[in-house]
């Protein structure tokens, strides 16, 4: 699955029925079974809101499956065109093409919104190992956007995390995390995301419009919107490399 | 000799109107330069006290990592046993206070708006003795458990539109980089002489680090002030023994006194002083032109007697030595006048100060940019006080010296007839 | 009055020796004033350019939302087709007069990277030609280097081509977040490395054409700022106030260097101190006049008696010897503004060449000064001198007014 938002990665869903009394844990397991495709290929439509002012951004993402990030993000938007993002583990290079040149993204830029949305490139690079880092516990039921759902919440076993503490709301029948609320050590709530709309693709129940609010600043709110998704298509490895993105 | 010396003092007893006036303008040629000297150079004092207490202190402590990396003020490389350092320090009796501080990045939100801020993490109790942010402060300090009151540059609740007991979001990552954001109550706002302070300064307790940064307790900077010097450069000297026996005792924390830390304005400083040079000149030679003058016209016109000593059989060169010791007398008693008021000026400037709005009169001037307002206070120039009274003495005995030239070579008749 | 006037210049002749001492005396106070003015203009205004050029000039135009946020440099803050207000204003006679130079520039803050080290730095973007008359970098390039003259070539102060291992021919990756947020890079030719000596412009500055700003921040065809330069520094205010009616543009802030910037005040501070400075001379070179007259007085003790007893009033004796003070005043004044003005308006063509006087000096000034020589300051000269010849002349003129007839006419 693409990787790029922590959130898509945790909203696809599963086939698995409702069943009675499952640990925090066991649901996010659940969740997890997302990842049980081999590749994703789609286009994305990401629109920041930032006051009344609002930017749209076009991309073509392409990724493995698995445990490790791997994926390559091609925005096609005009003023971006033929921009690449090659994310691999934690690791993020971007390719500009008037320049023809990569660079490696690290340090306090990986805390800076995406592409200008309120998505970090840290956040789309976070990797899955949610329940190495948080207690997960079941901490409820509750009805959301009609749809019944389980609440977990997941709270920091350690100390290096991007957020102290996290609340998803998801959903008892297809296992899709339809909200999520961050919060940070303080317990002041930073981010919400919510799910605006889920399709059926392929047989699996997958989130395909998210809406992430910056809960620091008024009006700030990124939507990313998934068309044209395709799973397990084949794709060669070889992609997910430097030399590739070069080319 | 003496009879010459009698009967200078005499005439100048005698004229005593123009004695007067002659002298006045020397005693207020060198008082004003004398007062201008103490109050420029208390100016620049000032300023440097002020940059000294408000952000930089006498010496600044890091480790070598931190030093490193410290633009962008990095949490994790903090020092170990303060408190053994603190102790170490406070041995010292140049030394006055000790106080730690950790600097960090952050962004203040009012939910509109966000400013980026640079943070100081500060112990309420020992801070006070280093620094002096508590006398620009309007509001409250941190009360003793404060574990979220910030303290914030006027400038900065300005352009957040928010006053004290307004609560405000700071935004930061921890000391793990975690992300971190908490509501602050306002307790206070500073209007400093450091504009870049008023701007993006923020002031939180450790208590409240600790929690809002998980800091730990680290401290990555720890600062040194010594005791006051009337010399400033005796002060610096101390600095740099304190600092010399320091890194002997632990030579893998870096330091930095204020001749490095504060480079920039003492260059500044230096730099005026030459300055100070070139205009002091052309205000002396202003100066002497004005005693020469005087003690020329006095001279001039008194040449008609000249033709009655010569008359009565005085020599020329008696007559010469008579003038001249006029004009030095004129000069001696003008610049001693001259000095006195100086020294009672700088005396009241050295203890009471003085309002430095008044320089400007009505003029509206914004002083946000100054490194220092409020009150001056003067400094004490010795040499420049036994300088100028020399200047004003010997001035005058070489004014004096061509008018008496001439009355000496005059005929008796030529001088009685000189108009 | 007339006639009281008259007989003041006939009684400044009658003791030519007097009249000449006080006013070579103030004569040479008043030259010392119009040079020191002279320098001291040329210094202001040295200081003002310098202190402007790389931020906001005398007068710049930007939005308001910039302006709010400026000292964050925002690049996504933009005016919207600059060239028609630069037009506009360029096709006001009135403000055209004035104008010395007017252009675009944005500027942006960024961490600079090469081979691991890092180093935060300012981009000055502008149109190189304009630039040359305005940054004047290229004034301290080093030997080896040369100044811009393509797309894509950059120039950099000594302190960062250090920091970052640069040299010239080496390739400078500036990425940064763009207008629209994003993250872009483009990379420049280092063709130059300037040392102004300047620690805010070598260890934080780095130069580069305005149109690869635009390119690199993806503006489109709007700019961050307009920077006017005016021929007079002293107007801008006055011409901020016309500008803002003509653009007429409540997006837009247009603002005087007075209102923004550190030096502002610095230099309003310089101005006050050195008019005490002035009066002070002034004061010095006629006290003389006092000196002077109070023997005048003495003198003429019997005179004043018959002039006083033939009709003449107090204020009338009072004017005559005011009248005598202002014309040694006067006359010394004008010796010495023409005296000062010859050595000012050599320095105002050759200029005032301070480079070893400077050394190190971290002050954003040229080390050549040219003088001021506007009218306005001669003015100003010739006011301060006749206004302390009038303040000296006071207390002896009081005297002979006061005077007792009788007494004056017994006296020897």
């Amino acid at each position: 699955m693409s990787k790029i938002f922590p959130l898509i990665i945790i909203l696809i869903i599963t086939f698995m029925t409702n069943s009675f009394s499952l640990t925090g844990e066991e649901i996010l397991a659940k969740m997890d079974k997302h990842r049980d495709y081999k590749t994703i290929t789609y286009t994305g439509i990401m629109s920041i809101y930032v006051k009344d002012k609002v930017r749209i951004k076009n991309l073509k993402s392409e990724a493995l499956g698995g445990d490790e990030t791997k994926a390559i993000v091609e925005f096609t938007n005009p003023e971006d065109e033929g921009t690449k993002f090659l994310m691999l583990g934690k690791n993020l290079w971007i390719y500009f093409p008037e320049e023809e040149d990569v660079v490696k993204i690290s340090g306090h830029m990986l805390k800076e919104g995406m592409m200008g949305s309120d998505v970090s490139y840290e956040d789309a690079l976070e990797s899955d190992a949610l329940s190495e880092k948080y207690k997960i516990t079941l901490t409820g039921e509750e009805k959301f956007n009609d749809r019944q759902c389980y609440v977990i919440t997941l709270d920091a076993k350690v100390k290096k995390v991007p957020y102290y503490k996290r609340r998803m709301w998801v959903d008892k029948e297809t296992f899709v995390a339809l909200k999520e609320e961050m919060y940070a050590k303080s317990g002041k709530l930073l981010k919400v995301s919510n799910v605006l709309e889920t399709k059926e693709i392929g047989g699996r129940k997958f989130a395909v419009k998210v809406e992430m609010v910056n809960k620091l600043r008024k009006n700030s709110k990124t939507v990313f919107e998934m068309i044209d998704v395709v799973f397990d298509k084949p794709m060669d490895e070889e992609k997910f490399s430097m030399r590739y993105l070069r080319r | 000799m003496k009879t010459l010396i009698a009967i200078a003092f005499r005439n100048l007893m005698r004229h005593k109107r123009r004695t007067i006036l002659t002298g006045i303008i020397i005693s207020v040629g060198l008082w004003l330069y004398i007062f201008m000297d103490s109050v420029m150079a208390g100016l620049d004092r000032g300023s440097i006290d002020n940059m000294i207490n408000l952000t930089t202190s006498a010496i600044k402590i890091h480790t070598e990592k931190y030093d490193d990396e410290k633009e962008s003020f990095p949490l994790k490389y903090g020092l170990q046993n303060v408190d053994e350092l603190t102790l170490w320090l406070k041995n010292d009796n140049r030394v006055s206070a000790v106080a730690p501080r950790t600097q960090f990045i952050g962004e203040l939100s009012n939910y509109e708006e966000s400013i980026p801020v640079i943070g100081s993490v500060v112990d309420p109790v020992s801070d006070k003795e280093v620094f002096t942010l508590t006398e620009y402060l309007d509001g409250n300090y941190f009360s003793s458990e404060s574990t979220r009151e910030i303290i914030l540059g006027k400038e900065l609740a300005k352009d957040l539109n928010v006053t004290h007991g307004d609560f405000i979001t700071l935004y930061a990552l921890t000391k793990y980089e975690s992300r971190n954001a908490d509501d602050f109550k306002i307790v206070g706002t500073f209007n400093t002489t450091d504009p870049n302070l008023n701007k993006n300064g923020v002031f939180i307790s450790f208590t409240a680090a600790n929690q809002f940064l998980d800091l730990e307790n680290t401290v990555t900077e720890i600062n040194v002030q010594l005791k006051h010097r009337i010399n400033f450069n005796d002060l610096l000297a101390d600095m740099k023994e304190v600092r010399a026996s320091f890194s002997s005792q632990y030579p893998h924390l870096v330091t930095y006194t204020f001749a490095e830390l504060g480079a920039g304005i003492l260059e500044l400083v230096r730099q005026k002083k030459i300055w100070g040079v070139f205009m002091t000149l052309v205000l002396l030679l202003i100066a002497a032109v004005g005693i020469v003058n005087s003690v020329l016209m006095s001279v001039y016109e008194r040449i008609r007697e000249v033709g009655v000593l010569r008359a009565m059989g005085f020599e020329g060169s008696e007559i010469m030595k008579m003038f001249i010791f006029e004009g030095a007398m004129i000069g001696f008693l003008g610049s001693l006048v001259g000095i006195l008021l100086g020294i009672a000026t700088v005396v009241v400037l050295t203890t009471y100060g003085y309002p430095l709005e008044k320089i400007y009169g009505d003029m509206y001037v914004d002083t946000s940019g100054f490194p220092m307002w409020g009150t001056i206070y003067g400094e004490w120039n010795i040499p420049l006080i036994i300088g100028s009274f020399l200047f004003g003495l010997i001035t005058s005995i070489l004014a004096s010296i061509p008018p008496a030239k001439k009355a000496a070579q005059m005929e008796v008749t030529q001088a009685i007839r000189f108009i | 009055m007339m006639y009281l006037l008259k007989m003041a210049f006939r009684n400044i002749n009658r003791n030519r020796r007097r009249s000449i001492l006080a006013f070579t005396s103030v004569a040479l106070a008043i030259m010392f004033i119009t040079f020191f003015r002279g320098f001291a203009g040329g210094m202001l205004k040295s200081i003002v350019k310098n202190s402007t050029k790389n931020e906001t000039g005398h007068i710049r135009i930007t939005t308001k939302e910039f302006h709010e946020k400026s000292r964050f440099v925002p690049v996504s803050e933009n005016i919207p087709e600059p060239e028609k207000i630069i037009t506009q204003i360029k096709n006001d006679a009135d403000i055209r007069k004035e104008l010395s130079i007017i252009t675009e520039r944005i500027n942006f803050g960024v961490l600079l990277s090469n081979e691991g080290n890092n180093k935060s730095a300012m981009a000055l973007a502008g149109d190189p030609e304009i630039e040359k008359d305005l940054l004047l970098l290229q004034k301290s390039i080093l030997p080896g280097g040369r100044y811009i003259r393509n797309e894509r070539e950059t120039i950099l102060g000594s302190q960062i081509a250090e920091a970052l291992n640069l040299n010239i021919g080496d390739i400078l990756k500036v990425m940064t977040q763009g207008a629209d947020y994003a993250l872009h890079l483009r990379k420049f030719k280092v063709v130059g490395i300037f040392e102004t000596g300047l620690n805010v412009l070598d260890n934080r500055i780095f130069q580069i054409p305005l149109n690869d700003a635009k390119k690199l921040l993806r503006t489109g065809n709007e700019t961050q700022q307009i920077i006017i330069m005016l021929k007079d520094y002293k107007k801008s205010e006055a011409i901020a106030e016309k500008l803002r009616t003509l653009i007429n543009n409540k997006d837009l802030a247009v603002v005087s260097w007075t209102e923004q910037g550190q030096w502002a005040s610095m230099v309003k501070m310089a101005s006050v101190i050195y008019n005490y400075v002035y009066f002070f001379i002034a004061f010095l070179g006629a006290f003389i006049i006092t000196n002077i007259m109070m023997m005048v007085v003495l003198e003429r003790k019997k005179e004043i008696g018959i002039i006083k007893s033939m009709g003449i009033s107090k204020l009338e004796v009072m004017i005559l010897f005011l009248f005598e003070g202002m014309m040694l005043g006067f006359i010394g004044s004008i010796a010495g503004i023409t005296l000062g003005m010859i050595i000012n308006i050599y320095f105002a063509i050759k200029g005032f060449d301070m480079t070893k006087m400077m050394g190190s000096f971290n002050f954003p000034m040229d080390t050549v000064l040219y003088f001021d020589i506007s009218p306005a300051s001669l003015l100003n000269v010739l006011f301060i001198g006749i206004t302390v010849s009038a303040l000296v002349s006071m207390l002896p003129s009081w005297r002979a007014a006061r005077m007792n007839v009788v007494d004056s006419l017994k006296s020897v």
